[in-house]
């Protein structure tokens, strides 16, 4: 389990702990697979010289009904809430009626107040 | 707004297919929308976390994230106006929902689900899903936007693992029996997205295909957060399955 972002966000996130939370330059992501592209500046890979143990990678300690994922899926009310807002994603166009932005294909679109008349894309 | 300058691309900008500039303004216009909504996501982030009484340095994060948000509804303002060739209007606000777990057990369980909702989940898949643009991005303007916005969004998630390995003891049966309605939930809402079907200069731009998208966001399920809630001990075999056996939502 070498996932680029594993180290970044979970191990990183100690940094977080027994401050003031002042660690806004300190945020490193992994880039593309060496040889795609040159990095950018400020940008640092990360590397994976701690990786979880194999235990951890599969997280499958808790015993469980090997049918669970489909009993949540189909009869856990917790698993139809809906999911905390993305920040991506959402095409708002605005043409001629109210600004419309359409967070999914199938449903109707959140309909929001016009903000401008003159300068939306 | 940024913390370097927005390198200077209007040449090459204007000089790409109306159409194309239309689509890419009306991503980054949409997504300044939604950036200044998930900044109230991180006012309740903070709220629960203060109620918790957790780590001074998580609560200070989570409170400059919610400033961080806003600094990025800018950017993706100024985004937007670079690929209009003009001045974009101001983004129109989104109504504000989130869930609310009525079915937790007390007030602790739903204060720590709010920041595992969000910043361990959404934010580590905002996260993958931000890399994903930016390995496909090989514009200047669009790579310098985007690893401004991937940076924060690392610290955001920064918060829910931090909260993960410092949350009391009595919290943790709770949350792992929530681990997976979780991630059914939060990633049914980023298999969501109406990104338009791009080319090749669409991708350039940073709007990959959906299925490199699909593959950020369940890489960053079976790779980040199954094993960093095992990492924080919360290990939940249905949830490493489903996982496992392809995501369904």
């Amino acid at each position: 389990m070498n996932h680029r972002l594993f180290h970044t966000l979970v191990l990183g996130s100690g940094v977080l702990l027994g401050g003031s939370g002042g660690v806004a330059c300190m945020a490193r992501v992994a880039e593309a697979a060496p040889g795609t592209r040159p990095p950018d500046e400020a940008v640092s890979v990360d590397s994976p010289t701690e990786s979880p143990s194999s235990s951890i990678a599969s997280g499958t300690d808790a015993g469980a009904p090997r049918d669970a994922a489909s009993d949540v899926l189909t009869a856990d009310a917790r698993a139809c809430e809906s999911g905390w807002p993305t920040t991506k994603g959402m095409v708002c166009t605005s043409d001629g009626g109210p600004d419309l932005c359409c967070q999914r294909q199938d449903e109707a679109p959140v309909c929001c107040p016009r903000s401008a008349s003159e300068g939306a894309p | 707004m940024t913390q370097r300058p927005l390198p200077p691309a209007d040449a090459e900008i204007a000089a790409m297919p109306s159409e194309q500039r239309t689509v890419l303004a009306r991503l980054w216009w949409s997504q300044a929308a939604t950036e200044r909504r998930v900044a109230q996501s991180f006012a309740v982030v903070e709220r629960a976390l203060t109620e918790l009484e957790a780590d001074a340095g998580i609560v200070a994060t989570a409170a400059r994230a919610i400033d961080d948000e806003h600094r990025h509804a800018a950017l993706c303002q100024a985004m937007a106006s670079r690929y209009r060739g003009a001045e974009a209007a101001p983004a129109p606000e989104l109504p504000f929902a989130h869930p609310h777990h009525p079915a937790a057990r007390t007030k602790a369980v739903r204060a720590a689900l709010y920041v595992v909702g969000q910043c361990v989940f959404n934010e580590t898949f905002a996260s993958a899903y931000l890399a994903a643009c930016l390995d496909a991005a090989t514009h200047p303007l669009a790579r310098a936007a985007l690893r401004e916005l991937l940076s924060d969004e690392i610290d955001h998630a920064r918060v829910g693992w931090a909260f993960l390995s410092s949350m009391p003891a009595h919290l943790r049966v709770d949350i792992t029996d929530w681990l997976l309605p979780l991630g059914v939930a939060n990633l049914r809402e980023w298999r969501a997205l109406t990104l338009p079907a791009p080319g090749a200069d669409l991708e350039r731009h940073g709007v990959p295909a959906r299925a490199r998208i699909e593959e950020a966001l369940v890489s960053a399920l079976r790779g980040v957060v199954v094993p960093g809630a095992a990492h924080a001990g919360l290990r939940s075999k249905p949830f490493a399955q489903w996982a496992e056996n392809g995501a369904r939502t």
